[in-house]
């Protein structure tokens, strides 16, 4: 127990240096992106004028008018008190919106990651259990496909038929619970077909292995053998590929977001990157790096609970 | 260990698998509105979803309408509008109706003849949603509130932008205001319509910021029951209301973002209207209504036009001649008949024929006329032909059909010697890019700040206007800085008229910039409703009904 601790203390260590990197590229990103924000308040509609006073006031009022490195140093200052700032564009508090958006993004992220698992996990297996038979060669010809297809036709398909067609889900919006579906659907696709060839290749490339054949030999069948024994073994780079997925929809799928009227974080970061929001879009940076970092701890501590082997060198180290 | 592990991911997609079914129940009422939306099913039976079930009868005072927009219809406490004027749920003093001003809060106005001193007489029988009355006292209270310095996302709110050099302002009677200025102000009616003059209850403000706290309250036909924040804000009538009460009397309108998804939402039957600039193409809607008779197009003017704006600095459109050549190669009729299925009328006037000061001109398509007026300058500068580059805002080009109308303009122009690129950007690059006046030529579609156009004139062709400047327009006409700094001083409207007119002509004959299209908004929506009419912002929402 002690050397798990010790394990997570050290890694918690070495992310310091990491927040620091994020919290410099995502205050360099919003700074240097095109556009000017004052312009952008005092001009919303690009058809109004003001005065050089009138501007000045405004820079001053968004705290732009300071040199970049004092804009950072306050920057992280309120970030230290856990306040983003406020939206230059709507005046919304950033911290509330994100309160609000990461939950919807989280259960679209959920609800996505069950489809990858099941589908995903669910087929590779069946592939590798039934390797170069029909359903093989089957599932491997769909989860090509579903690895070509942009997910933006995908979503145009699924509205089409799900909710013009046959009237069965909403075309959009989260009211509803339902809401979620073709959105999770729409995200999981791809994720799926390469989530069932990982899967695959990583169960055949224990097949092969000797303890596989040392229980073969013991008399247990080939489905008995890679449910119980390759699959937990060959599970490391599918975990690995299921965090990484998570982390980049947790950290919002703006198109999917933006076409299905999702209010989450990806269309948050769109709408804000378009109005050039840049206390919003450094928030976004600063938040999806974060996930990626937590995503990350998570799945070395997966690595561990899954693979003895690592446990071991991890202790041992 | 390996139970462990299964157990672990077991109990992981249990708990995914109960996030994931969860709704987002943090914003008030929402749960309300989510029952709805349960009962609403799965829109099978289109959109006349009773809000109780069991009720029978009318249909306008039981089944909601819901419309989509591009946008949120509210944009909540931190702006200075809280809502789009389109939800009729505040009014202001006075309205431009199709370019004339007409009496909205304010029953009527005079001021002396100096223009220094208005009086406005204020309605009585107005309240806002909350009980309490306007009158002039709530109505200053509403003035004081724009010194705070609130922003919009739609239009800046300010006292100075509003009433320009205002001395004082002071309470006259119960229902009469006055507003002493230090320099002359001609158009105030004009400045202080629709945008110009929010009327908010003080009740649903703070005093100290101007911040509305809660749901914004004011006098109009609606009032916000609902908002979730980029889904939808729901609306209900206002059944003490003093003018004409709206005769559904439950509205929805939903933020639907994606173009497509909007449609989509439309032929599905989950919203019954689309509203707001941009929601639908002219060529969507009526390929819509061409292929699903279930569908009705109305469309109705807009005071938006498409122009193309110079910039002056390059050494070929500096010379008139140029710019001439360019406006006479433009075969606007084309433009409107092909490009915009016949729904557009040609333009030559900078000022939209949705203002009363429009003045009627008439120019003419002759090609021979425009290749030889660019060979001169061509000739004159000794250049082959002329390179330059068109830079469009990615939003424009998707709202409006710019980008077909940019290229068809690119293969005519090439017959000049002109070439250019197109440059579709997104909107703070091409901000930018105005502004370093790193571009040529510009696309673009937009309207008068107000029903008075002096500030526009000013804006876009005085060689002190500030976008003249800053978006590098860099026009210059001594005869144009003469007429615009009179308009403002001139008290008669016949005689400021006049001046506007003669504006036009000067810009027409100098070819300025090129008016190309009138646009106008184009509103569909299901025929299960009716009378779904346009106006300046959005859609008349008091005179929707279900089709009996």
């Amino acid at each position: 127990m002690w050397t798990l601790i010790r394990y997570i203390l050290k890694k918690m260590a070495l992310l310091v240096p990491v927040l620091v990197g994020i919290s410099v590229m995502a205050f360099a990103l919003g700074a240097m992106s095109p556009g000017d924000p004052v312009d952008q308040v005092l001009n919303p509609n690009g058809n109004e004028s003001y005065t050089r006073e009138e501007y000045d006031q405004m820079s001053a009022r968004m705290g732009l008018d300071k040199p970049v490195h004092i804009q950072y140093i306050n920057w992280l200052g309120n970030l230290s008190q856990g306040d983003l700032g406020r939206s230059f564009f709507t005046n919304k508090s950033i911290v509330e919106q994100l309160a609000r958006r990461i939950p919807i993004s989280a259960r679209l992220a959920g609800l996505s990651m069950i489809v990858t698992v099941v589908l995903g996990v669910g087929g590779g297996v069946a592939m590798a259990v039934w390797k170069d038979r029909f359903l093989d060669h089957l599932l491997g010809a769909c989860s090509a496909v579903a690895l070509s297809v942009p997910g933006f036709w995908t979503a145009i398909v699924l509205m089409g038929l799900f909710a013009e067609k046959w009237k069965l889900l909403p075309t959009s919006g989260i009211v509803s619970g339902t809401g979620y579906l073709l959105p999770a659907v729409t995200l999981a696709i791809p994720s799926t077909g390469a989530c069932a060839r990982l899967t695959r290749n990583a169960i055949l490339d224990e097949v092969g292995r000797q303890y596989v054949t040392v229980a073969v030999s013991k008399g247990l069948s080939r489905r008995q053998t890679i449910v119980f024994h390759a699959l937990g073994n060959g599970l490391i780079p599918v975990v690995t590929y299921l965090g990484t997925h998570m982390a980049g929809i947790l950290g919002g799928a703006s198109i999917v977001e933006t076409i299905f009227a999702v209010p989450g974080i990806g269309s948050y970061a769109i709408s804000a990157v378009q109005s050039k929001d840049y206390y919003v879009v450094q928030a976004y940076v600063l938040f999806s790096g974060l996930v990626y970092v937590a995503v990350n701890i998570l799945l070395d501590l997966l690595y561990m609970a899954i693979n003895p082997r690592i446990r071991r060198g991890e202790a041992g180290q | 260990m390996r139970k462990r592990f299964l157990a672990l991911l077991l109990a992981c997609s249990a708990a995914m698998a109960f996030t994931s079914g969860c709704k987002d129940g943090s914003a008030p009422g929402q749960k309300a509105a989510q029952t709805q939306e349960a009962e609403r099913g799965s829109a099978a039976d289109g959109q006349k979803t009773s809000r109780e079930e069991e009720a029978k009868g009318n249909p306008n005072e039981e089944t909601e309408v819901v419309i989509a927009t591009y946008r949120d219809a509210v944009q909540g406490s931190g702006d200075a509008f809280y809502c789009w004027e389109g939800t009729y749920v505040w009014e202001a003093l006075t309205t431009n109706n199709g370019g004339v001003i007409e009496p909205w809060l304010a029953q009527s106005w005079e001021h002396n003849d100096a223009c220094t001193e208005w009086t406005f007489r204020l309605r009585d029988d107005a309240f806002f949603t909350d009980g309490i009355q306007f009158n002039a006292d709530t109505c200053l209270e509403n003035i004081d509130r724009w010194t705070h310095g609130i922003t919009s996302t739609y239009t800046s709110l300010s006292v100075e932008k509003s009433f320009p050099n205002l001395d004082k302002m002071e309470k006259v009677d119960e229902f009469t205001v006055k507003f002493t200025f230090t320099q002359p102000i001609t158009t105030l009616e004009y400045v202080l319509s629709d945008y110009g003059s929010p009327m908010f209850s003080p009740g649903c403000f703070d005093k100290e910021t101007g911040v509305i706290s809660d749901y914004a309250v004011g006098t109009g036909p609606y009032k916000i029951t609902d908002h979730v924040d980029g889904e939808y804000v729901l609306l209900e009538r206002n059944d003490d209301y003093y003018g004409e009460k709206g005769k559904v009397k439950y509205f929805r309108i939903r933020c639907i973002p994606d173009a497509q998804t909007r449609i989509s939402a439309l032929k599905a039957g989950e919203v019954m209207g689309l509203a707001d600039n941009g929601a639908i193409t002219m060529a969507g809607a009526k390929n819509l209504c061409d292929t699903d008779d279930n569908f009705s197009m109305d469309s109705t003017p807009s005071h938006m036009t498409e122009y193309i704006m110079f910039n002056c600095n390059n050494e070929f459109l500096a010379d008139r001649r140029m710019r001439e050549a360019l406006n006479l190669a433009t075969d606007r009729e084309s433009v409107c008949g092909v490009l915009y299925n016949g729904l557009l009328e040609p333009a030559y006037s900078f000022l939209s024929a949705q203002s009363v000061f429009h003045l009627d001109l008439q120019g003419e398509y002759d090609l021979e006329r425009a290749k030889a007026l660019a060979r001169e300058v061509l000739d004159e500068k000794g250049a082959d032909h002329a390179d330059m580059t068109m830079i469009i805002r990615s939003s424009t080009a998707s709202d409006y059909n710019c980008k077909a109308v940019a290229e068809y303009l690119k293969q005519v122009y090439q017959e000049l010697g002109v070439f250019f690129s197109i440059e579709i950007v997104d909107s703070s690059i091409y901000k930018e890019r105005q502004q370093e006046g790193s571009y040529d030529m510009t696309l673009t579609v937009f309207g008068m700040n107000n029903g008075d156009p002096a500030s526009t004139f000013k804006q876009y062709f005085a060689s002190d206007g500030n976008s003249n400047h800053s978006l590098n327009y860099n026009y210059y006409n001594e005869k144009i800085d003469e007429l615009v700094a009179k308009a403002p001083a001139l008290a008669d409207v016949e005689e400021r008229s006049r001046i506007y007119d003669e504006i036009q002509t000067v810009l027409f004959e100098d070819s300025a910039c090129i008016p190309i299209c009138y646009q106008i908004n184009v509103n569909i929506h299901n025929k299960a409703i009716e009378h779904y009419r346009g106006r300046t912002f959005g859609v008349g929402l008091p005179t929707i009904s279900w089709t009996e």
